[in-house]
């Protein structure tokens, strides 16, 4: 059950990222039927733009000091800036051009175009992957300080244990976590020396905890909280500003709401740049808190996978894109744990496949009739 | 080894894949270009194809010519089958979702196959190259398969084309123009889909065999995502529904990447400036091929959506380009 | 002089409703179409004409009722074995092969009558040529009837207006049906040309021994054409008979002009 609890919470940050990809595709597909395949491309170019903040203009370096929590709101939101950008100038300059060419050819611009940034994308940042630079330590959630004295009796750990503590590099003051003991171990001399020896070093100012079974690390509560900031950010854009209503009236109907005086041309854009946005700023959480690194090709399964959520939550619907992310990446944690890893991307896929077929218009989807 | 050994192997082995990639895109434009089925699923099929005939030419006792004649029928087989897996739940589906099933349906063979056993997971299987050890030749050798190359490629354009030319082919484009008529008018729209999906599948599988049995090595990335992309690239950018477009555009595609990678010089232009690099990051010309090409066909989706040909199609004998005799163009779905 | 009745109907739909999520689009139609006759269907827009005819040719399937043509119970049946049992339809909205030749469409009528199997056609056996043959000297013919023989190799789109509309019907009548039925033949014609549509549906009843069920709100042209007509509001009929008598009815003229009016 705790397992289940951990995978379950695991597959929940994985979720949250899932959900801030997969609502870009929705609101563009919504607003203009298309499946903009390149958008897993922003979710990476977004993590690059970051990674970039963090290297440039706050000294990032990969495993060195954690730097602020302005740096990473800096790198957030100048991703998010910069991807929404970008997002507007290939729909300016790709897609707009082709609105009237028909679905088919729309498709294949954007698989183009995610073609290219893959491409420009290798050869510019190169092939390898880039440690992402640490903003701040990851620590779990809740726990309980306890004394060395305590831990050194030669017992099995109640909990997990582990000691934070400062230390001193060329690079700067860095907080790190070191595990001492898992669940059920019991702690040997040698551990005990280590605590020891940590808590020795100068300016360590090194604390011991104990965790319960169940926790939950400040950068999962991090990525959930840009999510419910988002869906919440959304939520007020779409339904309490003028542009979200027209937003919903061009997704209603594209001419009708252009015979209605909307300006269409800068509704679209500005869909795309919020979609883009939104990726860009999923890129860099993922990128910082939950892979720790960055590639050039890291937006194809994800973007693959996010359109996946995106159509079993009903594509088109913004919540039906949250739930479909949080569900199925969750979902698929689940799998990995509990069926076979291998399998999970099989799995993802069949999903899809059987929305597709059962039920196209998805969790929260308005099934759509065809007139004759 | 002389300059004209070398010159066969090189210029051999293009010929040979384009033939390969020919089959696929023929094959594919009678889903997507004759039919209006948008699949996005291809390399799937063209993936059990080529696995089928490997295994076959792997485990059937005593190896050698019977093996490798067999793998043909039994990678033709094989596709055919999963066609139908396919097309059958995707008869209802139309447009970006028909799209994406097939596209999914792919990835779970790909998936399935990174992950089996037998088929050698990541690494695939290779295998002893049945002509190459009768024939000792390297001339001999690149013949054969040219021949062989051609030769399916040929019998797939006359089969697909005699389709296409009877009242089974009027009916196949009768659903990609208008199904609900094309239902009412008394054609029944699940069989010529399978239909479709079927012989489709089945010339991929074709190009699977041609593929296995002349590299003698089968992986997983071979059919990837982004080769099927570059297939629908092929049938969209020759005309859909125009067989000497697909042709066109097929060999064009092929061989353009090729000849930039070996013809760009190997200039160093800066690309980039990364101070986590560096400073200024250099590429040669010849590196960025890739780059150019994928502008290269954003470019001509822009300019000319319709095709190459302008989904016109090239009469036999050779007279000027006719306007259509039931063609071209993207279907509005 | 009008063909002699049959004393059996060859089309006959008995208390047909369909409804689409509460809005009930058409509710008890019954008719009983006689051999070689032709009935109108009359009605304001939004009555549910066309969505009578969907339910007749099996797009839609009815929630009650049942349709039989010549004896056969249609109601299993997809569209496509519904057209092969002998019943044919154009549309509201030309819905022509957009792609294909003027030749090519009608072409593609002949489906249900097409015998040569995959193989044969592929290796051009002899049946597949002697058929595409005959098939193509058919559709030709109906061309001609029609007065588009010189346009059999244009495309379909390229052709005006007036000439859409009889390449459908002529698309339709190469199904060999038994019974047609017509969605608004003559929108769109003026004077003279409706009176040739007239005297060519009339022509091809005869020449063809069809039945036809025509939808239309053309008044001059129904009258003159049909032997019955039945008013459909609200998907419900709400009077049958005679032209001569439909144009008295009082709760026809109100349907259609308000009850003000009346």
């Amino acid at each position: 059950m705790i397992d289940f609890i951990n995978y379950l919470l695991n597959g929940l940050s994985l979720g949250c990222i899932y959900a801030l990809i997969a609502v870009g595709y929705s609101m563009v597909y919504g607003i203009i039927k298309l499946i903009n395949f390149a958008h897993g491309e922003f979710y990476m170019f977004g993590a690059f733009i970051g990674y970039y903040v963090l290297v440039t203009f706050f000294g990032g370096v990969a495993n060195g000091p954690d730097l602020s929590f302005l740096a990473l709101f800096s790198a957030l939101v100048i991703a998010g800036v910069a991807t929404g950008f970008l997002a507007v100038f290939i729909e300016r300059v790709v897609y707009r051009p082709l609105r009237s060419a028909g679905r088919i050819v729309a498709l294949l611009a954007a698989l183009g175009v995610s073609l290219l940034m893959q491409n420009a994308g290798q050869q510019t940042v190169g092939a390898k992957d880039r440690t992402f630079p640490h903003t701040f330590t990851f620590q779990r959630f809740p726990r309980s300080e306890i004394k060395a004295a305590d831990v050194c009796a030669g017992v099995p750990a109640a909990g997990d244990i582990a000691i934070v503590y400062k230390r001193r590099t060329e690079k700067g003051m860095q907080t790190l976590v070191e595990n001492i003991a898992m669940r059920g171990n019991k702690i040997d001399e040698r551990r005990c020396k280590r605590i020891a020896d940590i808590s020795s070093m100068p300016e360590s100012n090194a604390v011991l905890y104990q965790y319960p079974a169940v926790t939950v690390s400040n950068a999962q509560g991090l990525i959930l909280i840009v999510l419910i900031v988002t869906a919440a950010a959304l939520y007020g854009i779409v339904q309490y500003t003028r542009f979200g209503r027209a937003m919903r009236a061009v997704s209603h109907d594209f001419e009708g709401a252009a015979l209605m005086g909307i300006d269409v041309d800068r509704v679209v854009a500005g869909t795309f740049f919020i979609g883009a946005f939104v990726a860009g700023v999923g890129g860099t959480l993922a990128g910082g808190m939950y892979y720790g690194q960055v590639g050039p090709l890291m937006g194809l399964m994800p973007g693959l996978k996010a359109f996946v959520a995106a159509v079993f939550g009903g594509i088109g619907s913004i919540p039906g894109a949250l739930l479909g992310g949080l569900l199925l990446g969750t979902s698929e944690k689940l799998v990995e744990a509990y069926g076979s890893s291998l399998y999970s991307d099989a799995f993802t896929f069949a999903i899809l496949i059987l929305v597709l077929v059962v039920r196209p218009s998805g969790l929260l989807g308005r099934p759509t009739s065809e007139k004759l | 080894m002389g300059d004209f050994d070398r010159a066969i192997s090189f210029w051999g082995h293009h010929i040979i894949m384009v033939c390969v990639w020919l089959t696929l895109t023929l094959s594919l434009n009678l889903i997507n270009g004759f039919c209006g089925l948008f699949s996005l699923g291809h390399q799937g099929f063209w993936a059990v194809g080529a696995y089928a005939a490997a295994v076959t030419v792997v485990h059937f006792p005593g190896g050698g010519w019977p093996a490798l004649l067999l793998s043909f029928p039994v990678a033709i087989g094989a596709a055919a089958f999963f066609g139908f897996l396919v097309g059958l739940p995707c008869l209802r589906l139309k447009g970006d979702y028909l799209a994406i099933a097939t596209l999914g349906f792919s990835e779970i063979l790909r998936n399935l196959i990174q992950n089996s056993e037998t088929l050698g997971q990541s690494l695939g299987m290779s295998f002893p190259n049945i002509i190459r050890l009768s024939v000792s030749e390297r001339r001999s050798f690149y013949l054969i398969y040219i021949a062989l190359a051609l030769i399916v490629v040929f019998a797939t354009l006359l089969i697909l084309r005699n389709l296409i030319h009877s009242a089974h082919g009027r009916a196949i484009q009768a659903i990609r123009d208008d199904d609900r008529v094309a239902e009412l008018l008394g054609v029944n729209l699940t069989r010529y889909k399978v239909l479709v999906f079927v012989t489709g599948a089945a010339f991929a599988g074709l190009a699977g065999a041609l593929f296995a049995n002349y590299n003698a090595q089968v992986t997983p990335d071979d059919f990837s995502f982004n080769v099927g992309v570059l297939m629908v690239v092929m049938v969209v950018l020759g005309g859909m529904g125009s067989f000497t477009g697909t042709i066109v555009a097929t060999t064009l595609l092929y061989f353009v990447p090729i000849l930039l990678s070996l013809w760009l010089p190997q200039t160093l232009v800066p690309v980039f400036y990364d101070p986590t690099q560096g400073g200024v990051v250099y590429r040669e010309l010849k590196e960025l091929w890739q780059v150019l090409f994928s502008l290269l066909l954003i470019g001509v989706v822009l300019v000319r959506p319709r095709g190459i040909m302008g989904g016109r199609e090239l009469r036999w004998p050779w007279r000027k380009a006719v306007a259509p005799g039931g063609s071209h163009g993207c279907p509005r779905n | 002089m009008p063909p002699k009745l049959r004393s059996e109907p060859i089309l006959t739909a008995r208390d047909i409703g369909k409804s689409f999520g509460g809005l009930t689009a058409v509710a008890d139609f019954t008719v009983e179409l006689m051999e070689n006759e032709i009935a109108g269907l009359i009605g304001p827009n939004g009555a549910g004409k066309t969505t009578v005819f969907n339910l007749l040719t099996g797009v839609y399937k009815p929630d009650v009722g049942s349709i039989e043509l010549r004896g056969k119970n249609l109601l299993p049946l997809s569209p496509d074995r519904v057209t092969a049992s002998g019943m044919a339809r154009t549309f509201q909205n030309i819905r022509l092969f957009k792609e294909m030749t003027v030749l090519e469409n009608v072409k593609v009528g002949f489906q249900t009558h097409v015998k040569s199997g995959l193989f044969t056609s592929v290796i051009r056996g002899p049946k597949f040529r002697s058929e595409e043959k005959a098939i193509d000297a058919q559709a030709r013919e109906l061309l001609e009837l029609f007065g588009l023989g010189e346009d059999a190799e244009n495309p379909s789109r390229n052709l005006p207006y007036g000439k859409q509309r009889k390449l459908e019907i002529a698309r339709a009548l190469a199904t060999r049906p038994r019974v047609l039925l017509l969605d608004e033949p003559a929108a769109g014609m003026n004077e003279s040309e409706s009176a040739a549509l007239k005297d060519l549906l009339l022509q091809i009843r005869e020449q063809f021994k069809l039945s036809l069920l025509v939808i239309e709100h053309h008044m001059p042209f129904v009258m003159g054409l049909v032997s019955r007509l039945m008013v459909l509001d609200h998907g419900v009929t709400i009077a049958q008979g005679t032209p001569l008598e439909i144009r008295g009815n009082q709760a026809v003229i109100e349907a259609y002009l308000g009850k003000d009016h009346a």
